[in-house]
């Protein structure tokens, strides 16, 4: 060591300073060498190194202005001063003040040549000291700037030197198997050559568990049972990490992908360290996937009543629907009875049932304790009393200031279903709402709303919760009846709306404020008294019920008396408003007939692609308005069929554009072709998702179809025929009993 | 430095599962103590005490809001309180805005000794993943503290982790008795409905919108406007910690408190969880200072040091009783336990509507009054900046001058908060000054 030789008797904290002044980094660390192998006294070095940060600063600057005038292909050279820093750190500082002093965020080099003295300094420590170096140093924070890969680096080099095991920090573990360059960066990288080649390999993959860092392993999930198999992860240890990081409050992802990896590698429930406490113990606190899987293991665990009292109320707690009816499928076992004793079910099932409002789930409850032979509940229960929110506004009123819809931030935009929901801007838009509701009443809100919902772009769920905090803010007797007409609206539509049911259960919650005297509308009514016992069906009979003041089942009774809803609005004879069609395309008439390529694009645009519906569907108008002939099946079924090969015409889509322009004055021209969609669709072998949608919105308007167009094509009339219960065969039972009608029905009033 | 000499363990038998719960240093009523033993025992409801121990460890694990620092979670140990025939678990969350405290009531505890004095207690990771298999059925033996440490060495036992008790959990400790003692009980649930109320309740990113709960019918629904009537929830994600135990829950009070603040009572088997929320999402009980100017009242201040020799670590503080032990009035009575409470003697039990004895194991009337507005107080008077103007004070601060009348100030803070989080260092360096105590008694 000739450069420590020649420093022996002068190194100093002045001498230092000069190396780092000039960057000379071999020579520096050739003097921490020498004091280290001398064990010549460095306590000032190390005491100024440690206080003077500012010194560093001042060259480190220095350093990237000089990088700057040098050219942008200089940055990443920049920050050798930083380095020579953590190169006296390592090389004079105890093991846990060295990995704490060291400025991660500061380290901006990229060169691994200026990396390396750093790196052979902690290899030349003491094992202690790397190892103690190591452990700290891998649970370090690091910025969001920079220095994570120059942390792995250090921590592995320092593992590497005394092969060392599997360090705890969270850094390390979450980072470690990610790219050398970018250990963020997780996804797709892993493959199970390179787990089984990783020295950390298993303790890793179960810390990264244990941790909350699941979600990195999904490349793994496929290969996960030859990991096992071949012994480079150990089943007991796989699993024991999984129960161990649902008990710890991970994130929701993480605690997904736990799901996705005990799922893959099937965890049997006597695998389930801690049974029936553990399970419920997570349930109750973790994702509903979690709870969703757990739940079947807990149910084959039931012993004693105790146990199922347990389960229930955990269900009973959590939002997810589906749980409750696992939970209520299982009471209903003969095996289940046996274990827990029929009292126990009967509790489990009124645990279940108390406080809910879903019509439906309430029917299943119902179900089941008059199977099981318990005590009805639905009919037994006394009809709530009003509370006078309709007669006693509390807020709303026209002396409050409630502000004004924002420009964005309003309930317009709120209500689009393509918007993006801002939770925490809900109480200004729902302000916003009620000043536009005092200041000019319910009725542009409810065009509003009927106008979206024709448009398929009204988000019912968000519509609910909005009129809920108007219902409570003081606005019953304002908002109720507006809601009812909206819902009205929506049950005119040629299929149940999402959210529908949702909008029903509201109306019905609040149903007993309401003054006597208030009916179902027509098409709701309709709907209660319709066969069948979809969602929105049900709710729609408890709205009847608690409106007519009785119970639900004498409700029912009372609604198959309503008639047919179906008025004839006269919808074929209409044409379309001159303000809703275009300029027909110049390149899609060829003379009077279609140009097939065109149309296609035509189709293409209808449902929204290439910036929105509207020219599309203005159109068709424009088309149906003024040569409605063109629009022959003849030529435009062949392009549109295959712009729905393409995968450009989805049916969902294209049902929601077809009643658009039926709404306007499209019905005589558009029918046609929309049959021979239908039919088109019903013959292919594989029906394509929305095809019952199609048919149901065709079912809609076939009353307003004069008899002779309503012939019933032979592929439709053959689903129809087959045997099966799927929603596409309903809907082309319903669309040929619709087609096959004779009774006209009566005209609509005015 | 307050370390814990061994760690906590849960370990099974075949014949009973032993929980063994480390303690750091300790008040106790013969001073502060290192490593006591407060409690061996058996428990009731096994399942119930270690659900309501995880509750309590979660809330001192989480932070609810987060200010770009949720990847540095906290994980401080809970305090415990020994009082004879009960044992009090309680933390705060890394925010300082929740509260939880898990009692472990006489029923349910079975055939134990319990001690006096507050501690803290390691509840590490290992303990946590072994508590939630805890299962109703085992005979659980319970031991606060450990007995054999008497007889092992020292140097193979002492574990270096450094018990945090930090100053804001103690100003916490303070403000949440007097916070919680003038809350009024808003509603009562039972059975299923608790189970409802949980499931309505919007999850999601902590500390979660701000609802208002209001009862329509037979159901409970959440509002985003304040209705007369109705309870605030500030953030309702700040209550995640309660799905721990609702599924024990046999009834739930709310409480609910001045500025928004509310009380959350859930009754199990043999104890009680009880979760305090702030005043908002965004604010720490550390902070709000309400209680500042008790600390600057002597005649407080002599009242509580007489009652503090006859609390005796009790469980239910009477205070009608102590007026005679003591030979003080009601008021002084009164005054003299909101000092106490403001210098973290004592705790307030909402279901019982009484005060506890509980001792913090630091110097916490040093924390306190290292409490920045009271120590720039002090320099307004040193500096000699308060003078008297006629009916007014006026107090020089460091840009302006400012007036000062009762408990009200003319400074920006002052007029922003209008005393709702506490008094301005203008306000408390009069009251130092003058001993004002208008308006704290009233």
């Amino acid at each position: 060591m000739a450069g420590g030789r020649l420093l022996a008797a002068s190194v100093g904290v002045e001498e230092v300073k000069d190396l780092v002044r000039v960057r000379d980094v071999d020579r520096l660390a050739a003097v921490l060498e020498w004091i280290r192998a001398e064990k010549a006294p460095a306590e000032a070095i190390r005491a100024w190194v440690l206080k003077d940060r500012r010194f560093f600063d001042v060259l480190g600057a220095r350093e990237i202005e000089e990088a700057r005038e040098g050219g942008h292909d200089q940055w990443y050279s920049c920050g050798v001063t930083e380095w020579m820093r953590v190169m006296c750190l390592i090389a004079l500082c105890p093991p846990v003040e060295a990995a704490r002093a060291i400025r991660w965020g500061k380290i901006i080099d990229r060169r691994p040549e200026v990396w390396e003295p750093s790196a052979l300094l902690v290899e030349a420590q003491p094992r202690a000291w790397v190892e103690t170096f190591t452990s700290v140093t891998s649970g370090i924070r690091v910025p969001e700037r920079g220095g994570l890969s120059e942390l792995m680096f250090l921590v592995r080099r320092g593992l590497d030197a005394y092969d060392l095991p599997c360090p705890d920090g969270a850094t390390f573990v979450e980072y470690h198997l990610g790219p050398e360059w970018d250990p963020k960066a997780m996804r797709g990288v892993l493959d199970p050559d390179r787990v089984r080649a990783d020295r950390f390999v298993p303790d890793i993959v179960y810390r990264k568990i244990r941790l909350g860092f699941a979600a990195q392993l999904q490349d793994l999930e496929e290969s996960l049972p030859g990991l096992l198999a071949d012994g480079t992860l150990e089943r007991a240890a796989l699993i024991e990490s999984c129960l161990e990081s649902l008990t710890v409050a991970t994130r929701p992802g993480s605690q997904r992908s736990v799901v996705k990896l005990v799922s893959r590698i099937s965890l049997a429930t006597e695998e389930i360290a801690g049974g029936l406490p553990y399970i419920t113990g997570v349930m109750a606190t973790r994702d509903g996937m979690v709870a969703a899987y757990l739940l079947p293991h807990a149910i084959t665990l039931l012993e004693a009543p105790s146990d199922l009292d347990e389960l229930a109320r955990v269900i009973a707690s959590r939002k997810e629907r589906k749980q409750k009816q696992v939970l209520l499928k299982a009471l209903r076992t003969p095996e289940l009875q046996r274990r827990v004793g029929l009292e126990a079910v009967r509790e489990a099932v009124d645990i279940l049932a108390a406080g809910q409002e879903d019509s439906s789930f309430l029917s299943a409850i119902d179900k089941v304790r008059r199977d099981l032979g318990f005590d009805a509940g639905l009919e037994s229960q006394p009809l709530p009393q009003p509370l006078g929110l309709w007669i006693v506004p509390t807020n709303l009123s026209p002396t409050r200031d409630w502000g004004r819809s924002g420009t964005y931030h309003n309930w317009r935009n709120y209500l689009l279903r393509a918007s993006y929901e801002y939770p925490e801007l809900f109480e200004c838009v729902s302000d916003g709402f009620f000043g536009d509701i005092v200041r000019e009443g319910p009725a542009p809100f409810v065009a509003q709303c009927v106008q979206m919902r024709r448009d398929g772009h009204l988000a019912i769920n968000r519509l609910v919760r909005l009129l809920e905090s108007g219902f409570l803010a003081g606005g019953l007797s304002v908002l109720w009846p507006a809601a009812l007409m909206i819902a009205e609206d929506a049950a005119t539509a040629g299929k149940t709306l999402a959210g529908m049911p949702d909008l029903l259960r509201l109306l019905a919650r609040y149903a007993h404020e309401v003054p006597d005297g208030c009916a179902l509308p027509p098409h709701l009514a309709a709907l209660a008294a319709a066969p069948g016992g979809t969602k929105a069906q049900m709710e729609a009979r408890t709205l009847g019920a608690a409106l007519a003041r009785v119970p639900v089942n004498n409700f029912v009774a009372q609604a198959a008396g309503v008639s047919d809803p179906r008025r004839l609005r006269g919808l074929w004879d209409v044409r379309a408003r001159p303000e809703d069609c275009s300029w027909i395309d110049q390149y899609l008439l060829f003379g009077s007939s279609i140009a097939p390529a065109r149309w296609e694009f035509l189709m293409y645009r209808f449902v929204g692609n290439n910036g929105g519906p509207d020219w599309g569907r203005s159109q068709i108008l424009a088309l149906s308005s003024t040569y409605p002939a063109a629009i022959d099946p003849r030529a435009t079924l062949a392009p549109t069929l295959s712009c729905m090969d393409q995968g450009y015409l989805p049916l969902a889509a294209l049902v929601v554009s077809l009643g658009y322009v039926f709404e306007r004055g499209a019905l005589r021209a558009m029918w046609p072709l929309s049959v021979e969609i239908a039919a088109a669709v019903c013959d292919r072998p594989r029906k394509p998702n929305g095809l019952a949608h199609l048919l149901n919105t065709l079912s809609g308007y076939a009353h307003e179809v004069p008899a002779e167009h309503r012939s019933v094509p032979g592929p439709i009339a053959a689903l129809a025929a087959e045997r099966g219960s799927s929603k596409s065969h309903e809907a082309a039972r319903k669309l040929v009993q619709a087609l096959q009608a004779t009774e006209a029905p009566a005209m609509a009033s005015a | 430095m307050n370390t814990y000499a061994v760690e906590s363990t849960l370990t099974k038998a075949p014949d009973r599962v032993g929980l063994s719960l480390a303690t750091a240093l300790a008040a106790t009523p013969h001073g502060f103590v290192d490593h006591p033993v407060f409690f061996t025992g058996f428990l009731a409801r096994p399942d119930v005490a270690a659900a309501g121990l995880l509750a309590v460890a979660d809330v001192a694990g989480a932070r609810y809001a987060d200010a770009g620092l949720m990847k540095r979670l906290a994980n401080l140990d809970p305090l415990v309180t020994a009082s004879g025939d009960r044992l009090r678990f309680e933390s705060f969350s890394a925010c300082n805005g929740v509260h939880a405290r898990f009692d472990l009531l006489a029923s349910g505890i079975e055939a134990a000794e319990v001690g006096f004095g507050t501690t803290n207690v390691d509840i590490n990771q290992p303990l946590r993943n072994a508590l939630t298999r805890v299962s109703r059925t085992e005979l659980l033996h319970l031991a606060v503290g450990h007995e054999s440490l008497t007889a092992s060495s020292p140097q193979e036992t002492h574990i270096e982790e450094k018990v945090g008790l930090p100053d804001r959990w103690v100003r916490g400790c303070a403000e949440i008795p007097a916070l919680t003692s003038r809350m009024t009980q808003a509603l009562t649930l039972e059975g299923p409905a608790i189970a409802q109320l949980m499931r309505e309740l919007p999850s999601g990113t902590p500390p979660g919108p701000v609802l208002y709960l209001v009862a329509i019918g037979r159901t409970l629904r959440l509002t985003p406007h304040r209705i007369p009537g109705s309870i605030p929830i500030t953030g309702t994600s700040r209550l995640a910690s309660a799905a721990r135990i609702t599924r024990f829950a046999t009834s739930l009070t709310i409480y609910s408190g001045a500025n928004d603040t509310s009380g959350w009572v859930f009754t199990v088997p043999g104890g009680r969880l009880t979760l305090v929320l702030s005043a908002g999402p965004y604010r720490g009980f550390s902070g709000e200072g309400g209680l500042l100017i008790l600390l600057a009242d002597p005649d407080a201040a002599e009242s509580g040091e007489r009652l503090l020799r006859e609390l005796c670590w009790s469980p239910e503080i009477d205070p009608s009783r102590l007026a005679t032990s003591a030979g003080l009035s009601d008021d002084q009575v009164h005054a003299g336990l909101a000092w106490l409470s403001a210098s973290g003697r004592v705790g307030y039990d909402l279901s019982e509507a009484a005060y506890f004895h509980r001792e913090l194991p630091v110097e916490a009337d040093a924390v306190l009054r290292r409490s920045p507005r009271l120590r720039g107080a002090r320099r307004l008077i040193e500096r000699n900046a308060v003078t008297t103007a006629g009916a007014h004070w006026s107090v020089r601060g460091n840009n302006d001058t400012y007036q000062v009348s009762r408990q009200e100030c003319s400074c920006p803070w002052g007029r922003e908060y209008k005393g709702s989080r506490g008094p301005c260092k203008h306000v408390l360096a009069v009251a130092i000054l003058t001993n004002d105590q208008v308006g704290v008694r009233a």
